[in-house]
């Protein structure tokens, strides 16, 4: 029994390519905005897709293509590639305990994927009661990393031939994304209060000119709020 | 770009991409988390996408952007709707690309 349970687990599988296959279709065109946009600010079509291979940062990678077109420093260039990801501290934190059977070395191996859609659709998954796989997590990740690394192939090696990547509505598949991965998660009174606290949260910040950091700022804030309504619901409840 | 560049340029987006997802798995793994940090913790998925999407959706070029022009605040309403009746991430996409797509083609709004 022991050695079927770890041969292939074709229901993992399955599940992992039904979560992946959506994100890679979402990543194909974001991927294509960036060879477009990499190779257009003087990033050659090798090192933008050798970037989407080895690096996987959506608005990491945006941000580094636009940089080397103004001529920054590659210091400066991967310290604000840092900053972006902060957020992904808080991402990797919170998938610790869904993960605590997952073998170790595998859990570094599988936190390289976790960018905000894979990110969403493992906790989503998990959220609706489902095991915690490596098999899923990882054909998931392999799956909508493929999309990504596709995608900046065909806008690389295109390059200038698709100007126009707004006819197609391509530019609206990342926010698109987002709700499809948020609307789940919102199963509570409280976890919508937090929602619509990080959202005006975020948008009150990057209008004072907080930039980058206002995503960062708005979920610590909102999910400490959260934590605090979760806190004051269940004193009213004991009384 | 030569060789030496682009694995420079490589390694330093790499550090700053990779050590942000495996610090905490790494650094948290083997210790207790408490169970206020594990509540907190539950409305961070919900907190950064709410984050990334608001500006998306009701900005541009870092300011507020509410009028009909606004072709992904149109679009947005129909986008939730198709997300919350078919929990599908392929369909929402779909919906909003085609939507997003045609107000431009057709000339509605824009």
């Amino acid at each position: 029994m022991e050695t079927e349970k770890k041969s292939f687990d074709k229901n993992s599988f399955y599940s992992g390519m039904k979560l992946g296959v959506p994100i890679m279709i979402g990543y194909i065109p974001l991927g294509f905005a960036f060879g477009v946009l990499a190779v257009k600010n003087g990033v050659d079509a090798f090192w933008a897709v050798m970037m989407s291979v080895f690096v996987f940062a959506g608005a990491g990678q945006f941000i580094a293509a636009s940089m080397l077109g103004a001529g920054a420093s590659f210091l400066s260039i991967g310290a604000a590639n840092a900053l972006v990801n902060l957020r992904h501290i808080l991402m990797s934190a919170a998938l610790v305990t869904p993960w605590k059977n997952i073998p170790f070395r595998w859990k570094m191996f599988l936190a390289f994927f976790q960018t905000d859609e894979i990110f969403a659709a493992n906790i989503s998954h998990y959220k609706s009661g489902k095991e915690v796989t490596v098999t899923q997590i990882l054909t998931l990740a392999l799956i909508a990393h493929s999309g990504w690394i596709i995608g900046t192939f065909l806008g690389a090696v295109s390059g200038g031939l698709i100007t126009n990547v707004e006819a197609y509505g391509l530019d609206f598949a990342l926010p698109a994304m987002f709700a499809a991965l948020l609307v789940p998660l919102l199963i509570d009174r409280i976890q919508i209060v937090v929602c619509l606290a990080a959202a005006l949260a975020s948008l009150c910040f990057m209008q004072l000119g907080f930039d980058r950091w206002s995503i960062i700022i708005a979920t610590l804030l909102s999910a400490s709020l959260g934590l605090y309504l979760t806190l004051q619901k269940e004193k009213n409840q004991v009384r | 770009m030569s060789t030496a560049e682009g694995l420079f340029l490589l390694a330093v987006m790499m550090a700053g991409t990779v050590l942000p997802r495996l610090l905490p798995m790494g650094l948290l793994a083997k210790r207790a988390i408490s169970r206020n940090l594990q509540i907190w913790l539950s409305f961070v998925p919900v907190a950064i996408l709410s984050a990334l999407l608001a500006p998306e959706i009701f900005m541009k070029n870092g300011s507020l952007f509410l009028a009909k022009e606004n072709l992904f605040l149109v679009a947005f309403a129909p986008v939730l709707a198709v997300a919350y009746f078919t929990k599908s991430l392929f369909a929402t996409l779909l919906t909003g690309m085609i939507l997003v797509a045609a107000m431009r083609y057709f000339h509605i709004f824009a």
